[in-house]
């Protein structure tokens, strides 16, 4: 999952950020309504924590000016206003959902968290592929009700895999939604970490979840390989 | 406490009923003293009336030539019993008296002046009697002519009688009796409609002031924004109504600023506030390492440091609102006074290529509050230095005027909004709406600025000309240093 944080407070930017990218999630960063725009367009962002008061460029312009370009990313509005008449203007501007600062983190998560599955037409925070079960809100993975310990990383690919369940997705998607602007690793790393994940969650005997889709990309679900 | 309506009520009903009584006993005793001397002359004239039977009897009792034939009768209502009547001589001897008439019931006259006195008495069965006594005597006669053949001499004028005629008195006392009834029951009811009619007319009268004491008893902080209102309200409660109005728009004036204040604190205190509690929630959703602790406490302690640096101004200008006045005055080189200020923002402005150009008279000095003062001019350099683009140069311009000081500071600001003149020293205002600057500058520096130049009792101005940002200091003649 791609989430870009535009917040121009500093300490708060950096501690979103960081709590976002230590749930797995690649995050970019803007601290302007302007470098937010930038960045927003053509991103491939699942999610946009979003200020209103941005230097430059006020959130809401920023938020309508998506909206008008198309983009279909969702819209967390983290914002000090807490009028109902601000929270009203925020949705109505496209928002989808509104924050009051000061929030607790848990919350902010588990607000990103119901965006993201809304984004991708899932309603249970439980993902389940045979005896695979993926548990969204604490990143829990099991396997035939077994604990599987997987990196950030490593749960991030699931996650975004699981979410796609059924769909081929390509390396490039991956890349974009796993991996930050300011990540720096090799070119096949996708398929290093495709192939850590078969590993740790395939058993022998039992049908494949992860499948190669050669020159496509990846395709996660029960069936048989093409 | 007493209402005001009870008031009315008790003092105008307490007047009416006064004058009703006061009306009624002076009906009273009128009317009885009219219905009593009507009484008395009639019964006076009755007692003359029986004058000639009363003079003939006295002659019949001295034998004094008696007249020729029977004394003449009574008259006709003595007859009938209306009348009681005794008379006497002047010696005391009875001459007459009404048939059952019991002796010495009836006084005998005490003065003897032929003049009426009246007097009240009771019969044996309790009847009351109205009595009048008096002496009669006969009319001086014409002198005797010189007598003539044939004529008898004149009789010798009878000698005075002392008469008492009494009438039964029970009508006219009955009538009185029925006229204290009547009076009195007219009191009590005039009285009961007057309170009626009080009540009503006063508690008509005193609507508007109910209405008006309704309006106060549901007024409340959160109606500020309302009026009150007395349509038909008489003329004396108008200016009270205006008055209570102009209290309520200060009033809900002083709240809103209050309120508008409070929620900008609030606000500004949130985004930092937030940071510190994000920074410490992702810092304790995991084991960390020392180093990343490290940092996440300097992290946290520049949060709070910017937090204090806020409110700190917002306490200043808390008792900056609280101070009636500045403190001693000293005097001052304002040159001097103006390159202090600046050295604590001297190293940040070298930073950015920004320059102080100081243009004021060396000679140039105040007598002021210097603390006051310095803290103004450190704001303004502040946000000069601050909000001045990169490699721009601070003008700082003072010369006297007006018997006092005025000073301006210049600074070039290209992207400033229109606006920013006029709002300039509003509390929290920031020309960008984001707080990049959060805590350093939170929007409360002009507006302190302001607060202690009008304690100082001069004037602060903004305007914004061909890309200049000045703002104008200007304090007056009683900062004149001797």
């Amino acid at each position: 999952m791609r989430i870009l944080v535009a917040e121009d407070y500093l300490p708060l930017r950096r501690a979103v950020a960081q709590a976002l990218r230590e749930s797995g999630w690649s995050v970019d960063e803007a601290a302007t309504g302007s470098e937010a725009l930038v960045c927003a367009r053509g991103g491939g962002h699942d999610l946009i924590v979003l200020d209103l008061m941005l230097p430059g460029m006020d959130g809401l312009e920023v938020l309508r000016a998506l909206r008008r370009a198309g983009e279909k990313c969702h819209v967390l509005i983290l914002t000090a206003r807490d009028g109902v008449e601000d929270r009203i203007r925020g949705l109505d501007a496209g928002a989808d959902d509104y924050l009051v600062k000061p929030f607790a983190m848990e919350e902010l998560l588990a607000r990103a968290r119901a965006l993201l599955r809304r984004g991708y037409d899932v309603k249970s925070p439980v993902l389940s592929f045979g005896e695979v079960e993926i548990h969204t809100s604490d990143h829990r993975v099991l396997v035939a009700g077994e604990p599987v310990e997987l990196t950030a990383r490593e749960y991030a690919l699931l996650e975004y895999l699981a979410l796609r369940a059924g769909q081929v997705v390509t390396r490039s998607e991956i890349w974009q939604h796993i991996y930050d602007e300011n990540a720096t690793v090799s070119s096949n790393v996708v398929d290093v970490y495709v192939g850590y994940l078969r590993r740790k969650l395939e058993r022998p005997g039992q049908p494949r979840l992860i499948h190669t889709r050669r020159g496509e990309g990846y395709l996660l679900g029960l069936q048989e390989d093409a | 406490m007493k209402s005001l309506r009870t008031r009315l009520i008790a003092g105008l009903l307490l007047g009416i009923t006064l004058f009703l009584a006061v009306d009624g006993v002076a009906i009273y005793v009128v009317v009885h003293s009219r219905l009593q001397s009507e009484q008395d002359r009639s019964l006076e004239g009755v007692a003359r009336s029986v004058a000639p039977t009363l003079f003939a009897r006295a002659r019949l009792e001295r034998h004094a030539d008696p007249p020729p034939g029977p004394p003449p009768p009574l008259p006709e209502t003595f007859g009938k019993g209306s009348y009681l009547l005794e008379g006497w001589l002047e010696d005391g001897t009875a001459l007459l008296r009404s048939p059952g008439l019991e002796p010495g019931l009836l006084a005998r006259p005490s003065q003897l002046d032929g003049r009426a006195s009246f007097s009240d008495a009771r019969l044996a069965d309790g009847t009351p009697l109205r009595v009048v006594s008096l002496v009669l005597r006969a009319p001086p006669e014409r002198p005797e002519p010189p007598a003539r053949q044939g004529h008898p001499p004149r009789p010798a004028p009878p000698p005075p009688v002392e008469v008492s005629v009494a009438v039964d008195s029970a009508g006219l006392s009955s009538t009185l009796r029925q006229m204290r009834w009547l009076l009195a029951i007219t009191w009590i009811s005039s009285s009961l409609g007057s309170a009626a009619i009080l009540t009503w007319v006063v508690g008509r009268a005193l609507r508007p002031v109910d209405r008006l004491r309704r309006q106060i008893d549901a007024f409340d902080a959160a109606r500020l924004g309302e009026r009150f209102e007395l349509a038909g309200a008489p003329s004396e409660l108008a200016p009270v109504v205006e008055r209570l109005n102009a209290f309520v728009a200060r009033l809900d004036a002083a709240f809103r600023r209050e309120q508008a204040f409070t929620a900008h604190a609030a606000h500004e205190l949130r985004t930092p506030l937030s940071g510190l509690r994000s920074t410490l929630e992702v810092e304790l959703s995991r084991p960390r390492s020392a180093e990343e602790h490290r940092l996440a406490a300097q992290q946290c302690l520049e949060v709070t440091l910017e937090m204090q640096t806020l409110v700190e101004r917002l306490l200043e200008l808390a008792r900056l609102e609280a101070r009636a006045a500045p403190g001693p005055a000293q005097v001052v080189s304002v040159a001097d006074l103006v390159r202090g200020c600046w050295e604590p923002f001297a190293a940040r402005a070298a930073a950015r290529g920004v320059a102080l150009e100081l243009r004021v008279e060396p000679a140039l000095a105040c007598s002021i509050d210097v603390e006051l003062l310095r803290a103004v001019l450190q704001n303004l350099l502040e946000n000069a230095v601050d909000y001045a683009p990169a490699s721009a140069v601070v003008q700082v311009v003072g010369q006297a005027a007006d018997g006092g000081l005025e000073l301006r500071f210049i600074n070039p600001a290209p992207d400033a909004p229109p606006e920013l003149p006029q709002r300039a020293f509003e509390p929290f205002w920031r020309a960008d709406a984001a707080r990049s600057a959060t805590g350093l500058h939170a929007g409360l520096g002009l507006a302190l600025c302001e607060r202690i130049v009008t304690l100082l009792g001069g004037r602060l101005q903004a305007c914004l000309s061909q890309g200049n940002f000045t703002v104008e200091l200007r304090l007056p003649a009683s900062t004149a240093a001797a």
